[in-house]
């Protein structure tokens, strides 16, 4: 095991979780909203690595015009079915109604996952690549590299919406107490829909990237929720850094295992996590970082 | 009165005439209609055996396949390293019971919305675990046994089993445990206010729950003579069990039937007609079951002929 090895996979840690952050942020907001759990929330994280595959594959085109493109259509459809959730009186949910919503998302997840599967029946994967890059005696692919400050951008942009814009401020308050910024006059629905557009959004984003280092197949969408609950455990509810801080330990946590065990453990490792996170601190989930 | 003593005279009469049909009717039935039939018992029981956890206690368990396919794998292995059915089939009841009794305390630290996460994260770890220790369980290529044609002992396996995991319900129906649970169900922290103890009942009604379905694991590799983790632990497997439950209508014993009925006769429908499109159908059904919680089809019809009494 020599220092490069370590640094290497340092950086590999980094973007995945990176990546992971970026897709888990989504379904923090909207627990914090809607208090949904979305359990659909990681079959968009695989539709959005899906579609960018299904439009590079004929046309050849840029990964990040493609991300400019479906980042939008990917909003509206995670607004509408905010949407479709709210009408049908889901949102803050009771213990009885919280069933109800587990087996409503779970069913949208294998949906997702059924209808992939007959259009691409095996693991996918898109060849982009962006010369290397020789940074002191560490040689990091530029594709990486990009992909990375791509991640820290997305952060700070998210960071500055949540405390500098009108939006992202009442969506804060949302999280802090719905109820409170209900009679401040905020229209928490409609919060609830637009997080619900923007984690979507998100989901696919972070689709977008991990198709681009890694290969994907019809059936992680479960498994990607699942690792997003892990991380919003561990980072908190409705905070970025946090997010990113609960993803990146994930993300360590399985590069390195995967790297010892093999590249197969790396769900099992993920699920073991969760599971031990969830005994753990039964009590604390989803605690508001205020 | 007369009436009441009336009804329960048919409904023993209808039991006994369709237990004495079921135990009759392999030996006029072909092999298919045997498989079939084998095939219903076994989503009966998971079906049943899945009500007792959620119907009574409330607890969403969607990891109900762990015990299915590790009592079905650790039956495997046993019979291929030369122990007869009969030793196999304890070892994997000793299997599901332990694994039951090593998760029941950690998992019933959980409220019942992240029990069922956690439960979900259990399933998915087991069917990564089946591909991940192919030493043991043979990988995605699946754990092949040479049991030669055993459908009809094996139906006279699962006849037992659907009957017990009758009785079990019905039992719980009416039972103190019955009403403890369903008590649970309701609001939990009432009843340990009350001076109740709710973890016994919750763990008691979990290691029952989880018995059924590994020893009908066991059967089911058995007669199929292979298990794959697919078969074992995947998507199709993971849900049917709630489905099954929740479109029939959970919390009493004819609801579980009434799905699996459904449900094995729609199963055998889409492997025959459209396999590539059986995960599509089971989303819907989820979202179908999902939206109609919690009555299933059963209070839907009750609540039909309420409506249509009333408009007469």
């Amino acid at each position: 095991m020599s220092f490069h090895q370590n640094a290497e996979l340092l950086v590999a840690s980094l973007l995945t979780g990176g990546i992971y952050a970026v897709g888990a942020f989504g379904l923090s907001i909207v627990y914090g909203t809607a208090k949904i759990l979305n359990l659909a929330h990681g079959s968009f994280i695989m539709l959005g690595a899906l579609i960018t595959y299904l439009l590079f594959i004929p046309t050849g085109q840029d990964p990040l015009v493609i991300g400019v493109v479906i980042t939008p259509i990917f909003f509206i459809v995670g607004y509408f079915l905010g949407k479709s959730l709210a009408i049908s009186g889901m949102m803050m949910p009771s213990q009885q109604t919280m069933h109800s919503i587990i087996l409503v998302t779970l069913g949208i997840a294998v949906l997702a996952e059924g209808v992939s599967h007959t259009f691409i029946p095996r693991e996918f994967s898109v060849s982009y690549y962006l010369p290397t890059i020789q940074l002191a005696t560490i040689s990091v692919s530029g594709l990486r590299l990009t992909l990375l400050v791509l991640v820290a951008l997305l952060t700070i942009m998210l960071e500055l919406f949540l405390k500098r814009t009108f939006i992202g401020k009442a969506t804060r308050a949302v999280v802090d107490d719905r109820e409170a910024a209900q009679l401040m006059g905020v229209d928490v629905d409609k919060i609830s829909m637009i997080t619900f557009g923007l984690g979507t959004a998100l989901a696919a984003l972070s689709g977008l990237f991990l198709i681009l280092i890694t290969v994907v197949s019809s059936n992680v969408g479960i498994p990607l929720t699942l690792r997003a609950v892990t991380i919003v455990i561990l980072g908190g509810m409705g905070s970025v850094s946090g997010t990113l801080a609960g993803a990146v330990l994930l993300g360590l946590g399985e590069t390195f295992s995967g790297f010892y065990l093999g590249s197969v453990w790396s769900a099992t490792i993920a699920m073991i996590i969760l599971i031990a996170v969830l005994v753990a601190r039964p009590q604390g989930l989803f605690r508001t970082n205020r | 009165m007369k009436t009441n003593s009336v009804r329960t005279i048919s409904v023993w009469i209808v039991a006994i005439a369709a237990f004495v049909s079921l135990v009759l009717s392999p030996f006029f039935l072909g092999r298919y209609a045997t498989l079939f039939l084998n095939n219903f018992m076994v989503f009966l029981v998971l079906s049943l055996s899945f009500n007792i956890i959620y119907g009574y206690a409330g607890f969403l368990n969607l990891g109900h396949v762990v015990f299915y396919g590790v009592g079905g794998y650790v039956f495997g292995i046993s019979y291929n390293l030369g122990a007869g059915a009969i030793l196999s089939l304890g070892l994997s009841l000793l299997a599901g019971l332990t694994l039951a009794v090593f998760l029941a305390l950690p998992l019933f630290r959980l409220r019942s919305g992240y029990f069922a996460i956690a439960t979900l994260a259990l399933a998915i770890l087991f069917h990564r675990l089946a591909y991940n220790l192919d030493w043991l369980t043979g990988g995605f290529q699946g754990l092949i046994i040479r049991s030669g044609d055993v459908a009809l002992a094996s139906y006279f396996l699962l006849l037992p089993l659907v009957v017990a995991a009758l009785a079990t319900n019905y039992l719980l129906d009416r039972s103190g445990l019955g009403l403890t649970l369903r008590a649970i169900r309701s609001d939990e922290e009432v009843v340990s206010t009350l001076g109740i103890n709710t973890l016994k009942p919750k763990i008691l009604s979990f290691l029952i729950s989880a018995s059924f379905p590994s020893v009908c694991g066991a059967v089911s590799i058995f007669y199929n003579g292979y298990f794959t983790p697919e078969s074992a632990f995947g998507t199709t497997t993971m849900f049917l069990p709630p489905i099954m439950t929740l479109i029939g209508g959970a919390g009493n014993p004819i609801g579980p039937v009434a799905g699996a009925l459904i449900m094995s006769f729609t199963s055998e429908y889409l492997a025959i007609n459209l396999p590539s499109f059986s995960n599509v159908v089971l989303g819907l059904l989820l979202i179908l079951v999902g939206t109609i919680f919690p009555g299933g089809i059963l209070s839907a019809i009750k609540l039909a002929k309420f409506e249509w009494r009333n408009r007469r």
